[in-house]
């Protein structure tokens, strides 16, 4: 565009004096501050704003339009927003991504309970009895002035509790909001370590969650959580800390939703599991286009549906059928049948005219066609009615042998060390028609998950971000290792499956409701008033 | 194009700032959107008239047209998605950044000729070189290579390293 361009004739002064920085109009100093943005760090990008005025002037709205919160910057960027609330008005994108990393602290050195890379000055002290705690910083409201001993998760709580106020406050300029907990640490060494061997000691509470979703500003219409499985209610609150009247509140202004939770309830659409309209009021979503749910359990999966108190929280009452049923391992079926047929009530009474993507994914460990037990995912596209089931073999760990013969995968030898496997794999999914799917990182459950269905891209900076509606491959993405783009991914996982695979949803959907309808449940939802 | 024409408009001429005039296939000044344009506004018909290029001197011009020759074969670049396609391409491929490896006033000059000509490949090589130059250096470091006046107070300054350490790399 021209508009874009300098065409005014440079003036003698310019001209005439050996041209520098000087001489570029602002256009073409905002053109090389934004190259610097996309190719540099951003230790580079935030130098560079402190050069002079006016490359802070120009710099600064990109770095403030999406917005990365991480472990180690959520203290830091509270401080700011405390010290100058006035450049939270220009975010437009906020992402927040907590991943708890095993450190040298987790040895009991400073407190078990740790997440690590919670980072601030000040922050570990040394207490008079010699042990190293953690301090709350003074820009945080102390959750418990009466506690002793913090953990750094309850720091990082009451920050999130401090960001979520700040959103509603300040962030009148926001546009898509995604806060996320790690499937899976990210450790620097060989061997990544799962939370969930730290699953009882690393916990979200639920009103977090709540909390969150409250605070978006009315002018955010985008929104993603990922709780990994891991928000948690305190005791004696599980009817006041539910999350799901909350979506239900929340969704009828909202275009694009991503949700992966364990304890969500059919009917945050406004329909019951048994498709009928929640106590005759009528829901209306006229803004929604995609909705993906995931309801995930993973990875605290068999524990956490064998606890009666967990299934409480879903299912209020203890005497209810259906938590009888969700404590067994049908549950999951039976709970994605219901969320199911909830959906699919709500989209067929025309509540959400723009709607054009209302998928349902549910994690399963058990047995399929026979075949040994492994853990799966099952996708369900409501508006289409079909059922996906991925991968069809076991998610396993072993070693890649490339060899110029071809590649080879062997089950891994415990008595192998990783200095032989020239080229060891760790996950690989097992497709049909020869097909493999390798990542070196655990990181291949997300991988497959986001084969599966993944209604939200995360960008170069990490921003999470919804799909645009074309089949394009946005730009920026980043894949996870062992891929190169999403579209060889869906390749790798056979996205046309074979018609074995591909059940009806409705069928599935009508045999869970009929044993339902046998056992007569009594009440099975949190939204009824 | 029309073949009748086609020998007629093969060169052009083009008079730089400081006087001179430089003649050049057609092919490659077209690189430039602005001559192309302006050699579509007078009708295809060819002129021995040269085109006054008032805002780039004869060095400058050369060495643009240098660049216009190596990659006089390239695809266009199309108007509408120009933010798309430059940020697709984080590389600078090898023969632009020998290119560049200029002084810095031909640097900042080239620049300015390629915006003022509307060469968006070139603008593009040329901002990116720059952006690779402030690459891992600290502020006073970026002040000295381009010689630009720290402006702010001491506190000034760091109130804005405060403001911004959220989203430093760490």
């Amino acid at each position: 565009m021209a508009s874009t361009r300098c065409i005014a004739p440079r003036t003698r002064s310019q001209t005439a004096t050996c041209s520098s920085f000087k001489a570029l109009p602002n256009e073409l100093r905002l053109m090389i501050l934004g190259d610097l943005f996309a190719l540099g760090t951003m230790t580079d990008f935030c130098n560079a704003l402190r050069v002079c005025k006016n490359w802070n002037e120009l710099g600064t709205p990109l770095l403030w339009t999406n917005v990365l919160i991480k472990n180690s910057n959520i203290l830091f960027f509270i401080r700011s927003i405390t010290l100058a609330a006035k450049n939270s008005e220009r975010i437009r994108n906020i992402s927040v991504y907590i991943h708890p990393i095993k450190t040298a602290y987790l040895q009991g050195r400073v407190h078990s309970k740790t997440l690590s890379f919670l980072r601030f000055p000040g922050l570990i002290h040394e207490s008079p009895s010699g042990i190293r705690a953690w301090q709350m910083p003074d820009i945080l409201p102390n959750p418990d002035p009466c506690l002793k001993l913090l953990s750094e998760w309850q720091i990082l709580e009451s920050a999130l509790m401090k960001l979520f106020s700040l959103m509603k406050e300040n962030m009148s300029s926001l546009i898509s909001a995604s806060f996320r907990i790690a499937t899976h640490t990210e450790h620097q060494s060989a061997t990544p370590i799962t939370i969930e061997s730290y699953r009882w000691n690393i916990r979200l509470p639920r009103h977090t969650l709540g909390t969150y979703l409250k605070s978006l500003p009315p002018t955010c219409v985008n929104v993603e959580f990922d709780d990994c499985g891991r928000s948690h209610s305190m005791p004696h609150q599980i009817k006041s800390e539910h999350v799901c009247p909350i979506l239900h509140e929340v969704i009828p202004r909202l275009q694009h939703v991503q949700i992966k939770a364990f304890d969500l309830c059919p009917g945050i659409l406004g329909c019951d599991y048994l498709g009928n309209s929640q106590n005759g009021k009528t829901f209306n979503a006229p803004q929604l286009q995609t909705l993906h749910i995931n309801l995930r359990p993973e990875p605290v999966t068999r524990m956490f549906m064998n606890s009666k108190r967990n299934c409480e929280l879903l299912y209020i009452s203890e005497d209810d059928p259906y938590s009888a049923i969700f404590a067994t391992s049908l549950g999951p079926t039976f709970h994605q049948n219901a969320f199911a047929k909830s959906l699919r009530a709500a989209y067929d009474s025309g509540a959400m005219p723009k709607i054009r993507a209302l998928k349902l994914m549910n994690w399963y460990t058990g047995q399929i066609h026979n075949s040994d037990r492994y853990t799966y995912y099952s996708s369900v596209d409501i508006i289409q009615g079909t059922l996906r089931v991925v991968p069809k073999t076991v998610l396993q760990v072993g070693v890649l042998k490339i060899e110029p013969s071809g590649i080879s995968w062997d089950l891994a030898d415990e008595e192998m060390t990783k200095a032989e496997w020239p080229n060891y794999c760790e996950y690989a999914i097992a497709l049909d028609a020869g097909k493999e799917l390798y990542s070196r990182t655990r990181d291949a459950y997300k991988m497959l998950e986001s084969a599966v269905d993944d209604g939200w891209f995360t960008t170069q900076h990490g921003i999470r971000l919804p799909q645009p509606e074309c089949d394009a491959e946005p730009e920026g993405t980043e894949w996870y290792a062992g891929t190169t783009s999403r579209s060889t991914l869906i390749d790798d996982v056979n996205a046309e499956c074979p018609g074995s695979w591909v059940d009806s949803a409705m069928g599935n959907i009508q045999d869970g409701l009929d044993e339902l309808h046998r056992i007569q449940p009594t009440s099975v939802d949190g939204i009824q008033a | 194009m029309a073949s009748a024409s086609t020998d007629a408009a093969k060169v052009i001429k083009v008079t730089t700032s400081d006087g001179i005039d430089i003649t050049v296939d057609r092919q490659v000044a077209e690189r430039s959107i602005l001559i192309k344009n302006l050699l579509e506004d007078l009708g295809g018909e060819s002129t021995d008239e040269p085109i006054p290029i008032p805002n780039v001197n004869e060095a400058v011009m050369k060495k643009v047209l240098e660049w216009c020759e190596h990659h006089k074969a390239d695809p266009p670049a199309s108007q509408d998605d120009d933010s798309d396609s430059r940020k697709k391409s984080t590389d600078i491929e090898e023969w632009d950044q020998k290119f560049m490896q200029v002084d810095q006033e031909m640097l900042f000059e080239i620049i300015l000729a390629a915006n003022y000509l509307d060469i968006k490949a070139l603008l593009d090589v040329g901002c990116k070189t720059v952006a690779n130059m402030i690459k891992g250096k600290s502020p006073d470091e970026i002040r000295k290579t381009f010689n630009i006046q720290n402006d702010f107070t001491p506190e000034e300054e760091d109130q804005i390293r405060r403001e911004n350490e959220w989203a430093e790399d760490r």
